[in-house]
């Protein structure tokens, strides 16, 4: 094992900056070979990675309702009347 | 004549201006901001829909709240910088319009608990391709309606949080000014929503059955005596 469990500690505390893309290229470098020789941080990574994913695709909606667009322009008309 | 017409003649005759003038001038920079608001702000409307729905938590309101949002945007657009972030823009409109107008009266609680909202074990002997994990295939039975239902069940302040990150895409710098707060209030919210959206997603899927409870992997970290 070349790492200690300081060093998840702190790749655990960085692992959401590093997913939401928030952190410095020198500092991915430091987790990217972190992950490649801890099991448990890999796992923990791909489960957060995954479950971002999965929250972001689960609880997007279609379309609005088709003649939402339509009162707004009528609201912006009328608006533009007063 | 036409207005553009009468308006170039109004600015030919200087300083000056009188009523009428003045009137068509007026219009005149009306007609373009709405002009403007309709090629620029209107086609994000639909992108918005969802995160209305999931503030409100039901279609009629999410509409009249979209509706108050754009009439808002539209008075303010003047005040709307150019080539700033549109989007974000509107989102911040959105979010205020929501938390002055729609807002439930019964306020839901701003906190969950901390101690207990790390919901899975991290098992460090799984060997891992990279694949998905146990806990997401899980997850991916569940199905999407109750996913929604469980982010709006979050308290305000770690939906919003969680709503603007993962579900709309904005970095940290733009939820905190969606949100108007501090990037480090941002993470800390989202953090903890995050936390908190997994535990409940997670004990619906034990109430179900997608998991058994003695799976080792599948067990919580520290209850801590709660449920």
């Amino acid at each position: 094992m070349g790492h200690s469990e300081t060093d998840c500690r702190a790749v655990l505390e960085s692992l959401y900056l590093y997913l939401d893309g928030e952190i410095a290229a020198e500092e991915v470098t430091v987790i990217q070979i972190h992950l490649e020789d801890c099991n448990g941080c890999l796992h923990r990574y791909d489960f957060e990675r995954d479950f971002k994913e999965l929250v972001h695709r689960k609880c997007r909606e279609g379309s609005m309702p088709a003649n939402l667009v339509d009162r707004i322009r009528t609201n912006i008309r009328a608006a533009l009347g007063e | 004549m036409s207005v553009a017409s009468l308006v170039r003649i109004g600015s030919d005759a200087g300083p000056g201006l009188g009523p009428l003038e003045e009137v068509l001038v007026a219009e005149k920079t009306l007609g373009e901001r709405q002009e403007r608001f309709e090629a620029e702000a209107l086609p994000l409307l639909d992108g918005m829909y969802g995160a209305a729905l999931r503030l409100t938590r039901n279609p009629a309101d999410a509409e009249d709240l979209l509706q108050e949002t754009f009439t808002r945007a539209f008075a303010a657009y003047d005040s709307f910088q150019p080539g700033t972030n549109l989007k974000a823009w509107l989102y911040r409109i959105l979010m205020n319009t929501y938390i002055s107008s729609y807002r439930k009266a019964k306020r839901s609680p701003q906190t969950v608990p901390t101690d207990d909202v790390e919901p899975f074990s991290y098992v460090r002997s799984i060997a891992d391709d990279g694949g998905k994990t146990p806990e997401t295939e899980v997850l991916e039975r569940i199905p999407d309606e109750e996913v929604k239902a469980a982010l709006e069940e979050l308290p305000e302040q770690f939906r919003m949080a969680v709503l603007l990150a993962d579900v709309e895409g904005f970095s940290y710098k733009e939820i905190a000014d969606i949100t108007d707060t501090s990037i480090g209030t941002v993470m800390s919210r989202l953090h903890r929503g995050r936390k908190a959206l997994q535990k409940a997603l997670w004990s619906y899927a034990r109430e179900r059955g997608l998991v058994e409870e003695d799976k080792p992997w599948a067990t919580p970290r520290r209850t801590a005596g709660r449920s």
